[in-house]
């Protein structure tokens, strides 16, 4: 009750005041820093049940990492953010591309993502990821900006709930994420227990220059890439698919 | 405007060659209230059947939007503006038709929101404590319920046509299970849901900001949550196997295993008699019928390693079997119980066991000793018939008091009943093959031992990050009665004529106990969100007796003559306070951690006989110091140093001799000081995961001070008194690496290997200073290659090359070859057939000292077939060392002493067994080995 109060007033004052609609202010480029949280837990549980208990003692139920989306009105770049000193105590786990690198140029609907797996660092240029979204009415508040939740299905079978703005005119989002009518603030890959969520948005000119284009790595494509791991992973079982999903995400 | 309609329509038309049939929309977005135009408005257009979107649209500055492109369909127009409601218009487009919406008038959120607060109304519903609760199966809901269904029949909680919900009267922000956000699953486009029947228990309560739980500072900032927590996926059955085998020989193999459950709850039971080596549930088997090694293993997370504490001997070795020499006999069993409830809060093991072994066998020991410059010859053959049954209950229990702090109990404790015999008879050789002496000897002793051994640690997290306090007392106590005959005839010869007679005949009766208490208070304080200083104090005692009593045979012929040479009754008592610091750095690349202990450590020994004490003082260091560097989470660096004190024990320390062996007298030094090794290491390892290769090795020196070694004197007649004394130069070097990697092609895994190992073994021999250098160089590789239920086949070959040369004849150096071949092979065969084969190679250069032929091939097989509907029936026939050729083997050469040591060990048999495994239906059962 007391939270709907405080949701609310600043909407009343607003109404009162009635502030011409103009001073809507629409963000066409900033810096976004985004939290993605992981499931460890969850990931484990197809694994050996003595070996996830063994884990469960070494590593927390959920790793956090931070990253930063650097957005114009057509390009996007995301990259690692500031690290959280509390992975440095996780051993054992290794999530296979976790600190990736991805431009996108949203105009010519290309992509650069630089990716590890494993010992391997994979440069993949591919064509913007094309995702049907299915808006729903369903809204909440990310970061102090009211978001619109999408679902849809990527990769034939992989479920993905994201929220978007529509005060952020960029079409971009974190990872390979895009194609929403605003920025995408917060994504859930809900079985397979990932999330991205948006924890601090800054209004601040971009330059060109901030643009580092990822150049290093295997040059490759996603279909490419994809079968690669798929032939490496065929003997790993479930996790392996896992390992696999993970990394084309 | 009309006109620009039309140009737009001639301008689809002219591109309609390559996009036919495209529609376009467009219109004007404005602002009701104000009556002004809206720029940046966001126009969707979605498909009415599933809502995806199509294409979308920003409003220009003028609050005019186009989108051209639109394939024939029934649409939503969907307009969104911040602040703004949202404005839905259906609209359909047919083939090449231009639809205008004219101007879309939005409304102002906060112009609708007034009547909503109006309406709004308090709950009726009070909140109990922080967290209402309610038990899911307590509320009916139809068979395959969505979570949605269960949540509507909860009093206070209302879910809406949208699946918004509310509860007591707030609308719930966020839906977790079992802690992790649930977004809900669209059933259009999942067809995997969570259902009602998953879930145990409903809690709604507010969720503190994330600032607020990191802080501990409430901000007042609460948003409605609904916890899902689900029920446990483990249901209540029981599993189990059955085996029954019998050979040839009298050979037999029967197991019973069963393991039950009923949710955290398990109690397992196991039985085995058998005499073909087996004494206890291997490591796959005690995971799921003994104790499970995840409930029992704890985490360093300093270090980053688990570690389990207990007491292993040979007969309670990792995998189950037997690894000594003779004909092992056993019948044992155990039972195991674990719980965990209080939502894992509270945890509780507990495992109890016997055993009764029984083993006899033969052992023939050849050993070459060297003296300054000269050499004599041993050869000692013994029979052996011993017997143990022992007793043991261990357990632990942890309980959490809340997230910072825990107490938790192990404790453990054994009876064992010991009778062994043994029948020797020895021939000491001198260097031109004089028989020097040779004996007899009959030694006999019941033995009774008792441990009880408890640990009880609390640790407590601080409200900073990083600052714990912790809490340890350990008590370990061990009592041992020994009582039995030594009887042995000794016969001295001088050119081969015999010279002097000995008979020992004596009862021995020992009494040893040993107490140990420790305490330790450790904090820890971080000094920056990545380093930390630890300190620790604490005092440790160890109390230890030994009462041995020799008595002669009197002329009664009863055993009532003290022999005081060999008899005495000691107390040590040794007092340590003990403390220090440690600073620690923890990088997402490099850890690195330093500090010492200082112990001031006070030694009591007393005579009691003689009625003599003495006291000494020592300061004690226990430096440690580590680095590692993590390149990538598959490569690492490591180095690694630390000191260590061993503290003699009372047998080394107490000032009597023991005649077990007539030829071989021990006695204790009551001067003996602690010894102290410095231990460095190295290691490195290197994987490629995607391209399969593996590169590991390291390296390890030790050197210790005042290594508490041994002064031999051997005199012309081959007997042997030796001393413990400190010694310093005594130090050992090893290294190894390896390399692992897939030839792809014909999908081989090969890795080769190689050690090296050198040490410099330091003793006193008739009063001359004797180094003993000797190596070890060891070569291997292994191929694999398998075919996941076809075939799996593997073959490893080692070569190991022996070198060994002692300062006090230098001229005399022994070296040889040994070379170990093991193939193994398992071929899955169509009508559930299966065969497995493998064999262990071993070739033994022949030596000057050591003629007899040693080269043996170990071969074994077996066929099983497995029977009925998913295989529960396993039919075996077996054969374990088909060429009748194994024999136990062993050879040391790191001393003044070379050693060739023979013994009776398991031959060939054959061998029918069945193996049952039940599992009641509808419960998981482990996979069939």
């Amino acid at each position: 009750m007391k939270r709907s109060l405080f949701f609310l007033l600043p909407l009343v004052l607003c109404a009162a005041l009635r502030l011409p609609a103009q001073n809507t202010i629409f963000l066409t480029e900033g810096k976004i820093e985004f939290e993605k949280k992981i499931n460890l837990y969850d990931q484990m549980q197809e694994e050996n049940e003595t070996w996830s208990d063994l884990m469960k003692k070494a590593i927390p139920k959920f790793r956090t990492d931070y990253f930063e989306l650097l957005f114009t009105k057509n390009k996007t770049l995301y990259q690692p953010g500031r690290p959280n000193p509390d992975n440095n105590k996780i051993q054992f786990d290794e999530q296979p591309a976790q600190d990736n690198r991805v431009y996108s140029d949203l105009e010519h609907e290309k992509s650069i993502s630089q990716k590890k797996v494993f010992e391997q660092v994979f440069l993949v240029q591919d064509s913007t990821r094309k995702i049907q979204w299915k808006i729903t009415d369903e809204t909440r508040t990310i970061a102090g900006f009211t978001c619109r939740r999408a679902n849809a299905i990527i990769m034939d079978s992989v479920y993905v709930v994201a929220f978007y703005t529509d005060e952020i005119t960029s079409t971009g989002g974190p990872e390979s994420f895009s194609g929403l009518p605003g920025m995408i603030l917060g994504v859930a890959v809900p079985h397979q227990h990932i999330t991205w969520f948006a924890t601090k948005v800054e209004a601040t000119p971009v330059a060109e220059t901030e643009f580092k284009i990822p150049s290093k790595g295997k040059k490759t494509t996603g279909k490419e890439l994809k079968a690669t791991l798929g032939e490496r992973m065929k003997e790993w079982g479930k996790q392996g698919k896992r390992i696999l999903l993970v990394s084309m995400i | 405007m009309r006109k620009s309609t039309i140009l737009l329509h001639l301008i689809l038309c002219t591109c309609g060659a390559v996009s036919a049939q495209q529609g376009t929309i467009k219109g004007v977005i404005r602002d009701t209230s104000e009556q002004k135009e809206l720029p940046n408005a966001v126009i969707a257009v979605l498909r009415q059947s599933d809502s995806i979107m199509q294409a979308f649209t920003r409003s220009q500055p003028g609050g005019a939007f186009i989108i051209k492109n639109i394939p024939p369909g029934q649409y939503l127009l969907m307009v969104t503006y911040p602040k703004f409601a949202d404005y839905i218009e259906p609209f359909s487009i047919k083939s090449d038709s231009l639809f205008s919406f004219g101007p879309i008038s939005l409304i102002r959120k906060s112009e609708l929101l007034k009547e909503v607060i109006v309406t709004q109304k308090a709950s009726a519903i009070r909140m109990k404590g922080d967290t209402l609760e309610f038990k899911a199966d307590s509320f009916k809901v139809k068979e395959g319920a969505t979570v949605e269904e269960l949540l509507k029949k909860l009093p206070g909680i209302q879910v809406n046509s949208k699946g918004e919900i509310t509860a007591q009267g707030e609308k719930v922000q966020k839906v977790l299970v079992d802690g992790e956000e649930f977004f809900g699953d669209d059933p259009t486009l999942v067809t995997q849901n969570l259902r009602a029947d998953m879930v145990d228990r409903v809690q709604v309560f507010d969720k503190k900001s994330d600032q607020a739980a990191f802080t501990g500072i409430d901000d007042g900032q609460k948003t409605k949550t609904i916890n899902l927590k689900l029920k446990d996926d483990k249901k209540n059955g029981y599993f189990g196997k059955v085996t029954a085998g019998g050979g040839t020989n009298g050979y037999f193999d029967d197991e019973l295993m069963v393991n039950m459950f009923k949710k955290k709850e398990k109690l397992a039971l196991y039985g085995i008699l058998s005499n073909t080596g087996k004494t206890g549930l291997n490591w796959t088997d005690r995971n799921t019928y003994g104790q499970n090694i995840a409930d029992i293993a704890e985490y360093d997370e300093d270090n980053g390693y688990f570690h389990i504490d207990g007491n292993f001997d040979e007969l309670d070795n990792w995998n189950g079997s037997y690894q000594g020499q003779g004909y092992p006999t056993v019948k044992t069993g155990g039972v195991h119980y674990n719980n965990k409830w209080n939502d894992d809060r509270q945890t509780i093991n507990g495992n109890y066991k016997f055993m009764q072994l029984s083993v006899n066998g033969e052992n023939t020991t050849n050993t070459e000793n060297i003296l300054p410059d000269t050499l004599y010859y041993n050869n000692q053959h013994q029979t052996f018939n011993n017997q143990i049954f022992r007793n043991r209950a261990d357990g632990n229990y942890e309980i959490k008091f809340d997230s910072t702090s825990s107490i938790k109990i192990t404790a453990d404790a054994g009876k064992d009943h010991k009778i062994t015999s043994n029948h020797f008879t020895s021939q000491a050789l001198a260097a031109d093959s004089a028989l020097i002496n040779s004996s007899t000897r009959d030694v006999s002793t019941t033995a009774d031992i008792q441990t009880l051994n408890s640990n009880i640690i609390w640790r407590k997290r601080l409200p900073k990050k990083g600052r714990t306090l912790s809490i340890n007392f350990n008590e370990k106590y061990q009592s041992s009665t020994a009582s039995g005959y030594l009887y042995s005839e000794n016969n001295f010869y001088t050119k081969d004529t015999l010279s002097q007679q000995q008979l020992t005949d004596q009862y021995k009766d020992n009494h040893s106990q040993d107490i140990q208490l420790d305490s330790k208070l450790t904090y820890t304080e971080p000094l920056s969100g990545s380093s930390f200083i630890a300190a620790n104090y604490g005092f440790a005692l160890v109390n230890s007796s030994s009462d041995r009593s020799s008595f002669n045979k009197s002329a009664s012929g009863k055993y009532t003559e003290l022999d005081p040479l060999y008899s005495n009754d000691y107390r040590f008592n040794v007092f340590t306070h003990r403390g220090g610091l440690s600073y620690s750095l923890v990088k997402k690349q490099l850890r690195f951690s330093a500090g010492s202990n200082i112990g001031l450590t006070n030694f009591e020994q007393k005579d009691v006989h003689a009625d003599t004490s003495s006291t000494r003082h020592f300061v004690n260091w226990y430096p440690q110091a580590s680095l590692s560097w993590t390149f990538n989470p598959q490569s690492r660096l490591s180095l690694r140093y630390d000191g260590s004190t061993t503290q003699p024990t009372i047998q080394q320390i107490q000032p009597t001799s023991t005649n077990e062996d007539p030829l071989n007298i021990i006695i204790g030094n009551p001067a003996l000081k602690p010894q102290f090794a410095n231990n460095l290491s190295l290691n490195f390892n290197d994987y490629k995961i995607l391209s399969q290769r593996y590169i590991y090795g390291g390296l390890r020196y030790t050197a210790t001070q005042n290594f508490i070694g041994t002064r031999d004197n051997v005199d012309s007649t081959g007997k042997r008194v030796s001393q413990s004394v400190n010694l310093n130069g005594s130090n050992n070097f090893s290294g190894y690496a390896g390399y692992y990697f897939k030839w792809d092609k014909p999908g081989l895994g090969i890795s080769i290997n190689g050690n090296v190992s050198r040490q410099r073994f330091v003793n006193i021999v008739n009063d001359v200073l004797n180094a003993t250098n000797s190596g070890n160089y060891a070569l291997g590789i292994e191929l694999n290659k398998s075919k996941e239920k076809k075939y799996e086949f593997d073959i490893s070959g080692n070569a190991i090359y022996t070198r060994s040369v002692s300062s006090l004849y230098s001229n005399n150096t022994t070296s040889y070859w040994t070379y170990n071949i093991q193939p193994n092979a398992a071929l899955y065969l169509p009508w559930k057939f299966e065969l497995h084969t493998d064999a262990e190679i071993n070739l033994r250069q022949k030596t000057v000292l050591f003629p007899t032929s040693n080269n043996t091939v170990r071969w074994n097989a077996w066929v099983g077939k497995k029977l009925l509907k998913k295989d529960p029936l396993l039919l075996k026939v077996m054969v374990n060392d088909l060429l009748n050729q194994n024999i136990g083997f062993n050879r040391t050469a790191t001393s003044n002493y070379i050693t060739q040591n023979t013994y009776s060990t398991i031959q060939r048999y054959f061998m029918v067994s069945l193996v049952w495994s039940f599992t009641k239906a509808g419960t998981a059962a482990p996979p069939q080995q």
